[in-house]
């Protein structure tokens, strides 16, 4: 754009003063010298030097630490900024170790091996097979029962979860104890949640499905307490709080959604974000708070898919399951998750919102999530 | 009328001067504008913008995330955007870019209530930028535990995206931390972008 001026500005001059030739040769001069510091200079920053080799690939995967839990031990790997969907992870329970490889490119040595992790993982080592592929073995000290996978963004991480075995746990997907269940309903007070049509509150339609939903559970003989059961604000912690005291075996959060702009949504059920639960300044072994959902995080996966599942029976949208940063939930000792079903700002959705035939069912729905949960159908 | 009086054997010198001055100008222009010291590529303001606006000076080219109605993730509209020297200011500038909400016609949609404000802006040298917010970012939002993370995520990611210095974002609201902005995503603590929540 510029150029295409400069260029013009100079053939008006050189047009206009063809008559005076000193002044000519001193313009003349002077753009000599001013356009090569123009055109010299690239027009747009030239691109960062993130050139790879092109024939072999290099790849980092550096341990960065481990956390021991009570049922199981994290160990946390930097994938050097690399997709960590590059990493093929293979568990070997009966030779007592997991390894992981990338699938492309060749793995760099780069950290000291570690010898003593703690009871449950023995080491962490660098491995390389017959066909010279390099990989990282994790062993055990004790049987284990199973690895969880996370490949996680932002810091590009690998984390294992190594499960330890023990003498109860049931070695396939098996019938679950729901003996309590604390249902949440959300908002409540002067915290009115999402607002629909006729003046509808997010905090009464989330009461009103959370009352529908008791009476349904506690038929089946299942007890069940509210975090609320009145028009009342209570804080994301203090309702964790209660439900970690009552020892309960699910916590089932009933809410609905709200949009800037109407629009039907999917039913929507949440579990806590993995990411939202870890904190990098936390001391190594440190039991904070947020950390406490971290053993129950597989179980609260199923019983988001078992919901999510059963909600299908709304009609309408597929419904979907999202992780994000749950407020409160990473204290929970339980499975838990929360259900959005229905858009309070949409105005057909808000509608139903308001029927009691359209609670009844979704309360409906929610319980044979539940019941699907306990019977150990797993529909992830 | 200048033809004549240059004929008319006028003083020369003044023009020259002025030549001189225009031609050093445009060239120490032209290098300032090509050179690499730039850290984002300048704009020429777009018709719309100076329109809507009423500004026609100097700006920046900022990548800002809005949710999608497709897929219900973040997808990036880049635009111009006012250029001011301060980087806080900076920073106000490209959040109330996205206060202000994507053009509209398309598949995005706002993630901040119309009328919530940046008050203030601060980045700490280990790269935390705290934005303050007005009250009316949570009096206004409309509520819904992913239209929340959504208006986490929009904001978290542009910045990070605009400004590579910002890493992680606090969000306050009235000089305040706030436990959550309508009551299901925790904002006691700061944010890292979450490129997965980008979608194009």
């Amino acid at each position: 754009m510029i150029y295409v001026r400069f260029v013009f500005t100079q053939g008006a001059f050189s047009g206009r003063l063809s008559a005076v030739p000193r002044i000519t040769l001193i313009i003349a001069a002077l753009l000599a010298l001013m356009a090569p510091a123009a055109f010299a200079a690239p027009v747009k920053p030239a691109a960062p030097a993130t050139a790879t080799p092109a024939e072999v690939r290099l790849v980092d995967a550096r341990y960065v630490g481990h956390k021991t839990y009570p049922s199981f031990t994290r160990l946390v790997f930097d994938t050097g900024g690399q997709d960590p969907a590059n990493f093929k992870v293979e568990p070997d329970y009966d030779g007592g170790k997991v390894v992981f490889h990338p699938i492309q490119g060749n793995l760099i040595f780069s950290f000291v091996p570690v010898r003593s992790v703690d009871d449950l993982v023995r080491e962490v080592d660098f491995i390389q097979d017959e066909g010279q592929s390099r990989g990282v073995v994790v062993r055990f000290g004790l049987p284990v029962s199973g690895v969880r996978v996370s490949k996680l963004s932002d810091p590009a991480r690998l984390v294992l979860d190594v499960f330890r075995k023990t003498e109860s746990a049931p070695a396939s997907p098996a019938a679950r104890l729901v003996r309590t269940v604390v249902i949440d309903p959300g908002h409540g007070g002067k915290t009115t949640g999402a607002s629909g049509p006729d003046n509808l509150k997010e905090k009464d339609v989330a009461l009103d499905v959370a009352l529908r939903l008791r009476r349904i559970l506690m038929k089946q003989g299942i007890k069940v307490l509210l975090t609320r059961n009145a028009d009342a604000d209570v804080t994301p912690d203090d309702r964790a709080g209660f439900a970690n005291n009552a020892r309960a075996d699910l916590y089932v959060s009933i809410h609905a959604s709200g949009s800037f702009v109407p629009g039907a949504a999917a039913p929507t059920v949440y579990t806590v974000d993995a990411e939202g639960i870890e904190d990098d300044a936390a001391p190594q072994g440190a039991n904070l708070w947020d950390d406490q959902q971290a053993p129950y995080m597989a179980d609260s996966d199923a019983l988001a898919g078992d919901i999510a599942a059963s909600l299908a029976g709304l009609g309408g949208q597929k419904p979907v399951i999202r992780q994000t940063r749950l407020a409160g939930f990473g204290g929970l000792t339980m499975p838990a998750v929360m259900v959005e079903a229905g858009n309070l700002s949409d105005p057909e959705q808000g509608g139903r919102l308001g029927e009691d035939s359209y609670r009844d069912k979704l309360a409906g729905l929610i319980s044979k999530g539940i019941n699907d949960y306990a019977k150990g159908v797993d529909l992830r | 009328m200048t033809e004549g009086r240059i004929k008319n054997g006028g003083s020369l010198w003044p023009w020259i001067a002025a030549g001189a001055l225009l031609a050093v100008g445009l060239g120490a222009g032209a290098y300032f504008f090509f050179s690499e010291a730039k850290p984002v590529e300048k704009l020429v303001p777009a018709g719309g913008f100076a329109e809507i606006t009423g500004y026609a000076g100097p700006t920046i080219s900022a990548k800002l995330y809005f949710p999608s109605k497709d897929d219900g993730y973040l997808k990036a509209e880049v635009r111009p955007v006012r250029e001011v020297v301060d980087k806080t200011e900076q920073v106000k500038e490209v959040v109330g870019e996205l206060i202000r909400g994507p053009r509209p016609g398309g598949v995005l949609t706002p993630s901040f209530p119309a009328a919530a404000r940046v008050k203030s802006v601060l980045i700490d040298d280990k790269g935390t930028a705290y934005v303050n917010f007005s009250r009316e970012l949570i009096q206004e939002h409309p509520g819904g535990a992913w239209t929340e993370t959504l208006t986490i995520y929009s904001l978290v990611n542009t910045l990070a995206e605009d400004f590579p210095e910002i890493k992680r974002v606090k969000i306050l609201v009235e000089g305040a931390e706030v436990p959550t902005l309508a009551g299901h995503i925790d904002t006691s603590r700061p944010f890292v972008p979450r490129a997965a929540m980008n979608r194009g």
